[in-house]
């Protein structure tokens, strides 16, 4: 065959012999064995190329730590720390959803967790800010919900948390299409108990309706003054491994948001318990969030 | 086969965020917009994701030169990128010195067409020849080229802009 192009040359050097069109890759691998000519041109090729990707090195953002994929759609100016969807844009809020449902696909092709929960939590979030419930149930006043067990002689700063939260801020009448409840009404709907941090006040409660099923949205208060976020919703899963699995599976992107130190950012834990899927989101490391809910109660 | 799109997103994450910060020169937008790709790319679920996120990056970074918003965040940007950068890297001379390396290298790539602009940050984001072929519409057998011509005219720029600025000074 005649000398080799220039394009021809740089896609030898791209390694992209293969998607040439217009030669055979075999012609092109033995042209460039045979040619000292081709050969020359191709070193100087691979000068040029080196130096054009360089250069192109230069014109880098400073930091390529994705956010945690859960944040994906949330505007930065919507992310303060502890007020998970208290009144985020709602077009914020269905990409959050899109990206849930991807997500939460991921762990299916892998076997981790289950559609139709997650499928739940994308369509929770898919109507959240743009429907009212039309028959909200009854109210309840959330800030003087308390911890439904006696605090333990080491939770003093909680207990001191808990009078204090006469005074937090409580969204009066909550997200659009989230009903304020009381306990007892978020356990009639749940059909089960509500599952609570011990020891933290709890600020609100809120349920909805998703095509029949139930979800509840507690907000819990931490000793730093920011939100736990926790949805309850019932999930059927018979293998408590692929709980774990999904909590795991989630650890690697958190660890993301950690590594950024956390500036902005809130951790996502999801755990399969008593045939409960619940959702736990706080402005705290992974761990501590783990940890957190290694003390759910209820 | 669905898309493991935790998978692919941790992948692609950096390679489509540098794709578009060479269109926006905007550190924090071009993380915006690819985050933008990504949810438009899961509620499309496209066949070929990778060569889909990074169209869409394109139009988004094309809608955004339009835009007035990058105006208006820019000094957000400015402040934002310096906060960003580590104490001991951020000492005046380095950090004007880093800056004029960027802004030298935006205006080389200005000096493409393009088409070719367009061919060599998607294989620098990762494409293969043939899905450059696929989004841009071009041949095939002409990617190979149009890189050979974008990547000499690439280095040619920056380097004459090198000697101007020497003689400038
Ligand atoms: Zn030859």
């Amino acid at each position: 065959m005649s000398h080799l192009t220039d394009g021809q040359l740089h896609a030898f050097l791209d390694g992209s012999v293969e998607d040439l069109a217009d030669a055979e890759p075999s012609d092109v691998r033995s042209h460039v064995k045979g040619c000292a000519d081709c050969r020359a041109r191709l070193e100087a090729a691979r000068l040029v190329r080196d130096r054009a990707h360089s250069l192109l090195r230069v014109a880098a953002p400073p930091s390529l730590a994705p956010p945690p994929i859960q944040e994906l759609g949330r505007a930065r100016t919507d992310r303060p720390p502890g007020r998970w969807s208290f009144g985020p844009r709602p077009e914020s809020l269905a990409w959050a959803a899109t990206i849930a449902v991807a997500l939460t696909g991921g762990w299916l092709a892998r076997g981790m967790i289950d559609t139709e929960t997650a499928g739940r939590f994308a369509e929770l979030d898919r109507v959240a800010g743009t429907e009212q419930l039309a028959e909200p149930p009854a109210i309840a006043k959330p800030a003087e919900e308390q911890p439904t067990q006696p605090l333990a002689a080491g939770e003093g700063a909680a207990a001191k948390m808990a009078r204090l939260s006469a005074t937090a801020a409580v969204p009066a009448d909550g997200p659009p299409g989230w009903a304020p409840v009381d306990r007892a009404r978020a356990e009639t709907l749940l059909g089960g108990r509500l599952r609570t941090v011990e020891g933290l006040p709890i600020l609100s409660i809120f349920a909805r309706d998703v095509e029949g099923t139930p979800v509840v949205w507690t907000a819990q208060q931490l000793a730093s003054g920011h939100t736990l976020n926790l949805r309850q919703s019932p999930a059927e899963v018979s293998d408590a491994a692929q709980a774990r699995d999904a909590v795991r599976a989630n650890r690697k992107i958190d660890d993301a948001a950690e590594a950024e130190g956390l500036a902005g950012f809130e951790s996502v834990e999801r755990i399969h318990l008593s045939g409960f899927l619940i959702e736990a989101r706080a402005p705290l490391s992974p761990d501590s969030l783990r940890s957190l809910l290694s003390r759910l109660e209820g | 086969m669905p898309t493991d799109w935790a998978a692919l997103y941790e992948a692609m994450y950096g390679d489509l965020v540098r794709f578009l910060y060479r269109k926006v020169w905007d550190a924090e937008r071009a993380e915006d917009l690819a985050q933008e790709a990504f949810v438009r790319a899961l509620r499309h679920d496209p066949d070929n994701p990778r060569a889909w996120l990074f169209t869409v990056a394109s139009n988004l970074a094309r809608d955004e030169a339009r835009s007035a918003v990058r105006r208006r965040r820019h000094l957000e940007l400015v402040r934002a990128e310096i906060e960003a950068d580590p104490p001991a890297a951020s000492s005046p001379s380095a950090d004007t010195e880093r800056r004029e390396r960027v802004e030298a290298v935006r205006r080389a790539l200005e000096r493409l067409s393009d088409r070719d602009r367009e061919v060599l940050l998607m294989w620098d984001g990762g494409l293969s020849y043939t899905e450059i072929a696929a989004n841009t519409g071009l041949a095939r057998s002409a990617i190979g080229t149009t890189l050979a011509r974008a990547r000499s005219r690439l280095v040619t720029a920056y380097e004459e802009q090198e000697r101007r600025d020497v003689a400038s000074d």
